[in-house]
Order: structure tokens, then sequence, then C-alpha cells
């Protein structure tokens, strides 16, 4: 049966207000991001770092040295032969003298070429040198 | 309300923001996106890395504990091969009357990384304080 239905006169919505709360989780997944993330370059080659033991914190590193899995070596994102690594190394610390030194290696690298890059960095008078390293898991 | 029910609604005004808020949710979209996909959370840690030893094997009282890694992961000490479990037991005992013993930690060609890693820090829970990397030597 069809009834006439009188309807109350609601108050106007804006759709706006009803995409509100979207918004309101929106920008607290973006605040979320913005703050507890950081940002940093990708690397020229996949670095799987060794899990290590010791759980001292990485702090800053302004100049890193990469070494890859296959041996392949780079500076602060830029590949280079272990041949120019010396000079490249040298050119970038003049730039910048107070650089702390970083080796991220990846943990099926040869040890032998982290020895390699120790020997040509104590050549170029650059002793304190830190290895990243990922915490144990769990 | 059913469908084909007829009703009456007297006209409603409709109200406008200032400001649709379209435009604003699309950049904190893309800024979300952007956000999400750069950041990193990985944890990263250090490890100062042990000095390279000057080739003098000697120095000190007592003549510096050479360890050998090899590239199965296994580890001599002295040249007396053993699984590296048992190593940290070792150490602790020849480490003991002096733990600022110089020992020095040669990987051989074909060890990974990981392995010396492994090792540097078996050797410090061993109480070793002095311990330095060795190039193999070349003959």
């Amino acid at each position: 049966m069809n009834r006439l239905r009188l309807e109350r006169l609601r108050p106007a919505r804006n759709t706006d207000q009803e995409i509100l709360p979207l918004i309101n989780v929106v920008f607290l997944l973006l605040i979320f991001f913005m703050a507890a993330g950081h940002l940093e370059a990708g690397d020229p080659f996949p670095i799987e770092p060794p899990i290590s033991r010791q759980q001292a914190a990485a702090g800053e590193h302004t100049l890193v040295i990469l070494i890859g899995a296959d041996g392949r070596i780079a500076v602060d994102g830029a590949v280079v032969s272990f041949g120019r690594l010396e000079t490249e190394v040298i050119h970038r610390l003049e730039a910048m003298p107070a650089a702390k030194v970083r080796i991220k290696a990846d943990g099926r690298s040869d040890a032998t070429t982290l020895i390699a890059v120790l020997a040509m960095l104590r050549e170029a008078d650059i002793e304190s040198v830190r290895l990243l390293t990922a915490g144990e898991p769990g | 309300m059913p469908v084909g029910t007829p009703s009456l609604t007297i006209g409603q005004r409709r109200r406008r923001s200032l400001i649709s808020l379209t435009p604003l949710i699309d950049v904190v979209f893309i800024l979300l996106v952007f956000f999400m996909l750069a950041s990193s959370f990985f944890d990263w840690r250090a490890v100062t890395l042990a000095p390279l030893a000057e080739g003098v094997e000697g120095t000190g009282k007592e003549r510096a504990i050479l360890i050998e890694l090899y590239d199965d992961g296994s580890l001599a000490i002295d040249g007396r091969s053993m699984p590296m479990p048992e190593v940290e037991g070792q150490m602790r005992n020849r480490l003991q009357p002096d733990p600022e013993r110089q020992v020095l930690v040669r990987p051989l060609p074909g060890a990974d990384l990981q392995a010396l890693v492994d090792t540097l820090d078996r050797l410090r829970t061993a109480g070793a304080r002095n311990i330095s990397l060795s190039p193999v030597e070349e003959t």
C-alpha cells in the first residue's frame, strides 16, 4: 500500500563533511610516516647487511662505502672501481673533512674485500671506520 | 525509505563551503603515498671495526693469538681448526690470564663477511679486547 510520507526537513549536509573522518585518518597516517620514517637515497645495488649481536647505534654516517655481494664498490651511491676508490674517498673527504666513514657491506661479500678496503683507508690515514650491520631479528 | 514511496521534500538550501576539500585530499594522498614508499624504517646498527694489524704479531708480553677464518665458515686458532661454537670457550680459557692479549683475525679468500662479523661477536663475548684484523700474507 502506497502511503504518502512527509519527510522532516533535514539540515543541509555538505558532501565535504562526510569525508572529514577519512581526511583525519589520512592526515594521521601522513604525520606518522613523516615523523617515524627517514628518507634516504637508494643504493646502486642491493645490500643485505650482516647481522651482529652488538647493539651500538649507527649514528650519523656521512660518507658511506658500499660493498656488494659480488664485490662491486660504490662511494656515496656512485659505483667506482677498486683502483679509483682511494681517489674518490680522498676527494670527498677534502670537501667535508669531518665526515665519518661507514662501510655498508653485504653479509655474503668476501671478507677479504673488506680487509682490502680497510687497508686502502689506512693508507689514506682513515683509522676510525665502522661497519653498518643489522640487529638480531626478534 | 522503501522503493516507490513517494515523498515530499521541501526545497533544501545547499550550503557550500568556501573552499572545497577535494584538492586538499588529493595532495594529502599524494604526500602519504610518497612518504610510505620513500620512508625507511630499517634500524641500522654499527660495529666498530678492529684496526688492521701492522704485521707485527709478537708485540706485547705474549705472542698474539691468530684466528684464521676459512671459506666454509670454520676457524683455526693458531693452526688448530675447530668449529665456530667451540671457539668462544677456547678463547675464554686462553684470554683469562691476560684479556689484553692481541687477537688477530685473518679471513682467508672466500670467507664471507657474515662469518667474520660472527667471529668478532664471539671474540668480544669471550672477553677479547685487543682484536685486530689481519690481511692474508702475500707469499
